[in-house]
Formats: structure tokens, sequence, C-alpha cells
């Protein structure tokens, strides 16, 4: 799998032939993409548009969703999952989860609000994944208790 | 010992209980109850905080917690009444749920009809029998990952995988984030048994080395692991003499595939199918025994969460239709599995809803083929088809069968003709829907002159 993201066959001077696997959706298609001087002229294999863009993107400015954790106090559990709003570079990556490393929170926490505005300056928010209650709650998505009627009991 | 009554009962929280839970209070059911062991509703759902979920279903990228929140609130919404904390101890034939949490104590609930949805249950150690010594450090994939997202501990700081599944290519990428160092993926089979997606993302995109046909032929280490010894397996999966050598680490995560857990199953006399380890089910995802239906990992692996929900909705529905008194009666046909097809759920299809509503069936191919016809066939009649560019064991298919498609006369003339090419003793089990892949050519060939 790795040789195949590394296979280059030289067509002619200037013009590549790269093979890559589409990740946008679990289908997994097989793409070629034709490059010449970094510029993509053409993508084949993708079964619909965005494994055309996601050729195009990951051959000139390759982009990742990052998804981590943070400490949250007095939360209902100790962590809050946490995501990238959108895909962000590669490259940044690194300096994204420092920053994610680095952050605390404190409960409670509703789903996608912002954690981190424009995390290693990409533009791009780090969100929360869910919400967390205080402690065993309100909320009764988490921790809610048994919920029982006793008028059914014998 | 307290007693309740309802409608419906569901065994686990996870998607396929959120989904099945809700689905059946909307479609007519009255009291609805949803029983989970956790501490909270959405099940392994809220440990999987990668993204990738629901893009099928909601034509959103949303992580596990992200889509388990989507059903919970709509469970809430729903009218669906939940127990947390509790642990079902039984299930018996007539519909009897004994369940026990530390509120109530001993509870007797006495269900019309009750939905499985425990889910699956990671292999381990034992499962493959690893020899060497027994140190601490080996992990299932999925207990690491609930360690590192959940509960906020590290489990090691370098790390061996052994098996290509989903679930340990996630976490190798996992680990390497948080700052450990995963030296190896291991897969004894010559192709990985995880999505493709997954190999380039997780594994290609933090450099770390895929070894296909290799696996772990020894632990080591006292107190804890020290390291592995790996060797390369021949063409019988046995480990080549002279191939072998050793890896340092301090953790071995084992992604080796999930088995449904069907204990609860077992105790009402639910029918089991060896292939997927799970429960016999029609298309109203309805077990072998009366009012007891199933949805999800509890009735065979799947590798999208999309599928499970689908799933689970369909015996949401089933249940429903069951105490509402609408369940489709008459003729059923079973599903077999043909030619490149390892299994096909469900099990039995009713005649009437092949007319009445689409009839989704779920199946794995056993190999890998490109450009082919996953085809629906009685005798060797075709009644529907559909062409994939690329099926993959890994990769589950669905195949929708529309709303009057398939008719009853079709279904009757196709056994019929197919009973006279093969004598009588053809018919003995009466008509089968056999589910085949079929390379396209061949399809052409046959199927447009016909």
């Amino acid at each position: 799998m790795s040789a195949e993201m590394d296979t280059a066959v030289i067509t002619d001077k200037t013009k590549e032939i790269r093979e890559l696997t589409c990740i946008v959706c679990p289908v997994g298609c097989s793409l070629q993409a034709t490059i010449e001087d970094g510029n993509v002229l053409d993508v084949e294999g993708n079964s619909c548009k965005r494994g055309r863009e996601y050729a195009v993107d990951e051959l000139c400015a390759p982009k990742r969703t990052v998804t981590s954790t943070v400490r949250v106090e007095g939360g209902f559990l100790p962590l809050v999952p946490v995501r990238t709003a959108a895909p962000i570079p590669k490259e940044k990556i690194d300096q994204a989860l420092l920053e994610v490393a680095k952050a605390t929170l404190e409960a409670p926490v509703r789903i996608h609000q912002v954690i981190i505005a424009d995390v290693a300056g990409t533009g791009v928010d780090v969100i929360a994944s869910r919400s967390m209650t205080k402690t065993v709650g309100t909320y009764p998505a988490f921790g809610a208790k048994t919920v029982l009627v006793h008028d059914a009991c014998v | 010992m307290s007693r309740i009554e309802c409608d419906v009962a569901v065994i686990g929280a996870g998607p396929a209980g959120l989904a099945a839970a809700e689905r059946a209070k909307q479609s007519g059911a009255g009291r609805v109850i949803l029983l989970d062991r956790d501490r909270e509703l959405g099940g392994i759902l809220n440990q999987c905080i990668h993204n990738g979920f629901g893009l099928q279903l909601l034509a959103q990228e949303l992580t596990g917690p992200e889509y388990a929140e989507h059903f919970i609130n709509k469970t809430f919404d729903s009218g669906v009444e939940t127990m947390l904390n509790t642990m079902v101890l039984d299930v018996t034939r007539d519909r009897q749920i004994i369940a026990i949490n530390s509120d109530e104590g001993l509870m007797r609930i006495d269900a019309e009809a009750i939905i499985l949805a425990m889910g699956a249950r990671e292999r381990n150690r034992g499962a493959v029998t690893i020899p060497g010594t027994r140190p601490a450090g080996v992990f299932t994939a999925g207990a690491a990952q609930r360690f590192i997202n959940m509960e906020g501990y590290m489990p090691g700081r370098r790390v061996v995988i052994l098996g290509s599944g989903d679930i340990g290519l996630i976490m190798a990428r996992r680990m390497t984030w948080e700052g450990a160092k995963v030296e190896a993926v291991l897969e004894i089979l010559p192709f990985p048994s995880g999505l493709t997606r997954n190999i380039v993302q997780c594994l290609d995109d933090q450099g770390i080395p895929l070894y296909l046909s290799h696996t772990v032929i020894s632990v080591k280490g006292e107190e804890r692991v020290e390291g592995v010894t790996v060797a390369r397996v021949d063409e019988n999966l046995k480990p080549v003499p002279g191939s072998e050598w050793d890896i340092e680490c301090d953790t071995l995560l084992l992604s080796i595939g999930l088995i449904p857990e069907n204990e609860l199953s077992r105790e009402a006399g639910v029918e089991l199918d060896a292939v997927t380890g799970g429960p016999v089910v029609t298309d109203e995802m309805e077990t072998s025994v009366p009012g007891i239906f199933a949805c999800g990992n509890v009735v065979h692996i799947h590798d999208l969460v999309d599928n499970v929900t689908r799933e689970a909705w369909a015996a949401g529905e089933g249940a429903a239709r069951l105490v509402t008194g609408k369940q489709p009666r008459g003729a059923t046909i079973r599903t077999r599995a043909g030619d490149g097809i390892r299994y096909v759920v469900p099990h039995v299809v009713h005649v009437q809803n092949l007319a009445d509503r689409d009839v989704r069936l779920f199946m794995r191919a056993t190999h890998p083929a490109e450009n082919v016809r996953v085809e629906v066939v009685v005798g060797d009649n075709v009644l529907f088809s559909k062409f994939e560019r690329v099926v993959r064991p890994a990769e589950m298919l669905a195949l929708t069968i529309p709303a009057g498609r398939i008719s009853e006369e079709a279904i009757a003339s196709a056994s019929l003709a197919d009973a006279g090419r093969r004598g009588e003793e053809g018919s003995k089990n009466g008509p089968e829907l056999v589910v085949r892949v079929t390379p396209r050519d061949v399809h052409k060939r046959g199927g447009v002159q016909a």
C-alpha cells in the first residue's frame, strides 16, 4: 500500500501519472492522476466529484481532519473528544496536536463548542465532538439514572 | 422483585439499540424501554473519536460521539425510556428479561417484543493462542482505545499491533498522535482486513510499516512486555522457519476481529448462523424465536455504522409491526449465499414485503473482485442485480431491492422453471433467493439476449 503511493510512472518528459487511493469515503476508489509541473491535469478512477477534489488536494496540498481529546474539569468524564472543524494541512498536524494537548476545559461543554480558535494558524477551529455535563446529570443523555415508573411494579 | 411491562424492550444502547428503540417508538409501539449496562448511551461510538461516521446516512463526516449524540437526542425526543447501569442477566423464549441495577435491584421485564442489540466483543489473546510469557501490556485495540480516549490513560510508549482490523489501524494513528512509537502492524493474511482509507491515513501518513503475511510468534517479558518475535507465514499461515526477528516494544495491541455477543440470544433459544456467529433473522429482523428481534453487530459484524443504523430501523419497524398486529403474513423465502458471497443477512424474506417495501440485503464477498454484478437469482433466473465497481471481503455490501421489483409471480415462475430443469428433487426445499457475484461481461452476454 505504501509503495502504491510512491508509484510514479514517467510517461514523457514532464507528465507523470500518480496512483493513490481516495480516502474521502469508505469506498476507497483507486485514482490515477496525471500531473505536470506540480499541476494536476487529469484524474481517473474516481466515482464522484469529491474524488477529483481529493486527488488535487492530496497532490498539491494534502489535508486531514485531526481528532483528539481535551481534559475537562468537573465533567461527568475526564476527557472531551475534539476535532478540527475542517481538514487542516498535513504539515500543521503536529502543531495542532501540541495546542490541543495544552488546552483544558471546564464542564459543562456543548457539542460543537469552539475549544481552540484558529488552531496552528490554519484558520480552522477545534470543536467539541460531544456534550459533557458537569456530573451525573440534568441532560438526560449523559449519566441519566435508571428511568422507571413504579406503578408498574408488583 | 419489581416487575415492568412494556411493548418493546431493547437490550444494548449502542448505535443499533438507539436506532431500533427510536424507530419502534416512532412506528407505533407504546412503552419502549432501552437497557444498557454502561454508564451512558451510545455504546462503543463514544470511544471512537475519529471521523468517518455518517457519510452515507447523514451526508456528513462525523466522529463517533457526534453520531451517537445525534441518535441519542432523537431517542429522547421520541419518548423512549432508558435504564443505564443495568445488566441483563437472562432472556427467555416467552420474552421475559431478568435485569439488575443498583437502584432497583432485580427486575423482571415482560415485553411484547425484545430487540437484541448487544453488539460484539473483541477477540483476545486466548482466541489466537500467542505463545510466550504473560506480562502486562497486551491489550485488545478497543480496550486501549477506551483507556486513551475516555479514561485518559496511555497504555504504552512503544507499540506493535497484531491484525489490520480497522480499530487497530485507527489506534496506530491515535497512539502516534499521543506520542507513542508504533513499530509495526502485522497481518497474517496476504491482504489487509481494514478499510483502504484507514491503511492510507493511519499507516501510510504516519510512516508505520504494514507487514502482510506476518504474525507474532512469541511475547517476551516478565512483569511487562519487553518485545515480540515476529515471523513471515506461508500460504497455510504457518510461520516460515528462519524468517523470524525481534521487535522491542512495551505494548502489544490485538486487532484480530470481533465476535457477536450472543450469550443472551443462546439463553433465549435463538437459532444462530455458524458463518456470521449471530442470529438467523427474517427481513423484519425477527429471530427464530417469535417476538425476539436482533440488529447490528450482534447479528453480523459491520464495518460502517450507517449500515448498523439502517438494519436497526428495520428491527424497530419489525418490532412495532408485531406489537401493533401488522406483521406480514403469508409465504416466506430463504436467502442463500451463492458464488462469491460468504453470507447473506437476512436469512428469510417475506414475499409480501418484497411487494410492499424496499428490502435490504447485507452480504460479504468471499474475495476481492472488480467490475461485477451482484445478482439475486432463483434457479438461474436473475430477478434483480446491481453493478459494483469493486467488492472486497473487508467491506460489507448492501443491496436494496426496490418495492415491487421481485413479485410473488416472478419467484413462482422462476422456481417452476428451475424445478423443471433440475427434475423433481431440485425443489425439495422450496425456492431460495440466491445472491451471487458474476463478472459483468458474463452477465451482458447472457442477460441482454435472454
